[in-house]
């Protein structure tokens, strides 16, 4: 995967009268693990919907590889480039199997590639066990684990994760946070929303803290509040 | 007039007799209103996608309309029609009035709300992710909408099966815009009214059986379907 850095500035986003980012800037690397952290309704979700080109902010400049452009014209770009996870992932109507297709499919790939990348992914995620079942009916960790599978398929630039780790059982967290660190080794950068950061410390590259419209740089707060956690 | 037993045995008499007559009324009828729901599925869908998945001004009112126009009688249907195919009228030219056609076009009219309005809802009950999961997984707009109504395929169908109901049993437009010529444009309900109003009761009750039949088979394969997709315990 070729090296490409993407910087949002001037981020502005209001939400129900309520300033979820003032003029805040964030710049992204290929292989880099951004953790975010924030209170409930800080705007973590929101941040991460505006840089996968899924929720329109108020005003926002992206540049990409340091060609500098309004959020909106490079907003098929953000949704070429990046797949976003939701807190509690969707899952389509149908097997594992059906899911991982899906995106296949959508990239236009078949015959040998498609089983090739089909079975590449089904090993990452180590859902083997599961591939017949239907999605819609596996535990939370495991629908986790197929919805990362489903993304990394996607081959994006970036993927950006909403509480991967939240309502899961600690075997489960750790299983996620293992297949998250093979996904940052294949060159994938990775923004993970949390408030839970003790899980990541371990792959973080960059920690930032979200608190009344503001994203800051933040890693001995973080860090802090991971050792606080883990005690 | 026979008794209600009598005419019974004789309607099924005819229909399991393959009287050529009544078969080919049902023949009509089907025709007609499988071409009616077939053309009115597509721009129905489309219409209900766009309202359950954008905003625009005038969103709200547009639903409100189709709303209303649920409640709107066959006859008036058929009436509006009538006027504007009638020689005299701006559709004139068509030559449409007493044509298969025509009781196309009434059929259309009646079925695009019903098709719309609960297209629209059972779009809405679509969860709010899967636009997005589709989205961010690579399918583009077209690609998307199939896949939301593949999700929502069985209100689809509850929606294609209540618009079928609608104009298979309607009488007033049909009959408006028809003129129940027989061999041409005479179906199920116009051939009932008639039949009815000859005291000719067997065959109006042979073709009330056929109605009620396909009835009773659509929602056994719709409940057949959903049931089989129902995978939740």
């Amino acid at each position: 995967m070729n090296t490409m850095q993407i910087k949002f500035s001037e981020m502005r986003k209001k939400l129900g009268g309520k300033l979820l980012l003032r003029n805040e800037s964030l710049a992204i690397s290929t292989g880099e693990f951004h953790l975010i952290c924030g209170n409930n309704g800080a705007g973590k979700t929101t941040l991460l919907r505006i840089i996968s080109g899924l929720e329109k902010p108020d005003r926002a400049m992206l540049a990409i590889n340091d060609v500098n452009k309004s959020w909106r014209k490079q907003r098929k770009y953000l949704r070429h480039a990046c797949v976003y996870l939701h807190q509690s992932p969707y899952m389509l109507d149908g097997s594992v199997r059906a899911n991982l297709e899906y995106v296949v499919f959508h990239r236009g790939i078949k015959g040998e590639k498609k089983q090739q990348l089909m079975d590449e992914a089904i090993e990452l995620a180590q859902i083997e066990n599961i591939v017949y079942s239907h999605a819609k009916t596996l535990s939370g960790g495991e629908q986790q684990r197929v919805a990362l599978a489903r993304g990394w398929l996607r081959n994006p630039r970036i993927m950006l994760l909403d509480e991967p780790t939240a309502n899961l059982d600690q075997e489960a967290r750790m299983r996620t946070t293992e297949l998250l660190a093979r996904l940052k080794s294949h060159g994938m950068a990775l923004l993970v929303a949390s408030h839970d950061p003790k899980q990541f410390t371990d792959i973080s590259d960059h920690y930032w803290l979200l608190h009344d419209g503001a994203l800051n740089s933040s890693a001995p707060k973080i860090l802090q509040l991971a050792s606080i956690q883990a005690a | 007039m026979d008794s209600l037993s009598g005419a019974t045995i004789k309607a099924l008499a005819l229909l399991f007799s393959g009287d050529a007559e009544l078969w080919e009324i049902i023949g009509i009828s089907f025709k007609v209103s499988c071409i009616a729901v077939l053309i009115a599925l597509p721009p129905s869908l489309l219409i209900a996608f766009i309202l359950a998945y954008s905003k625009f001004p005038g969103r709200s009112l547009i639903v409100t309309i189709f709303n209303t126009l649920l409640s709107v009688p066959a006859v008036v249907v058929g009436l509006t029609l009538y006027i504007l195919l009638s020689r005299a009228g701006p559709l004139g030219d068509w030559k449409l009035l007493f044509t298969q056609s025509a009781m196309v076009m009434g059929q259309i009219a009646l079925c695009v709300p019903i098709l719309v309005a609960m297209s629209h809802t059972a779009l809405l009950a679509a969860d709010k992710r899967a636009w997005e999961t589709t989205r961010t997984l690579g399918a583009n707009v077209l690609g998307a909408a199939l896949t939301i109504m593949y999700e929502t395929r069985f209100g689809l169908l509850a929606a294609f099966l209540a618009g079928f109901g609608r104009i298979i049993a309607e009488v007033g437009a049909s009959m408006m815009l028809g003129g129940n010529i027989l061999h041409y444009t005479r179906n199920i309900p116009t051939a009932i009214a008639l039949e009815t109003s000859k005291g000719e009761f067997s065959q109006g009750i042979a073709l009330g059986l056929v109605l009620l039949s396909m009835t009773f088979l659509l929602n056994g394969l719709f409940h057949h379907l959903q049931g089989r997709g129902h995978w939740v315990a």
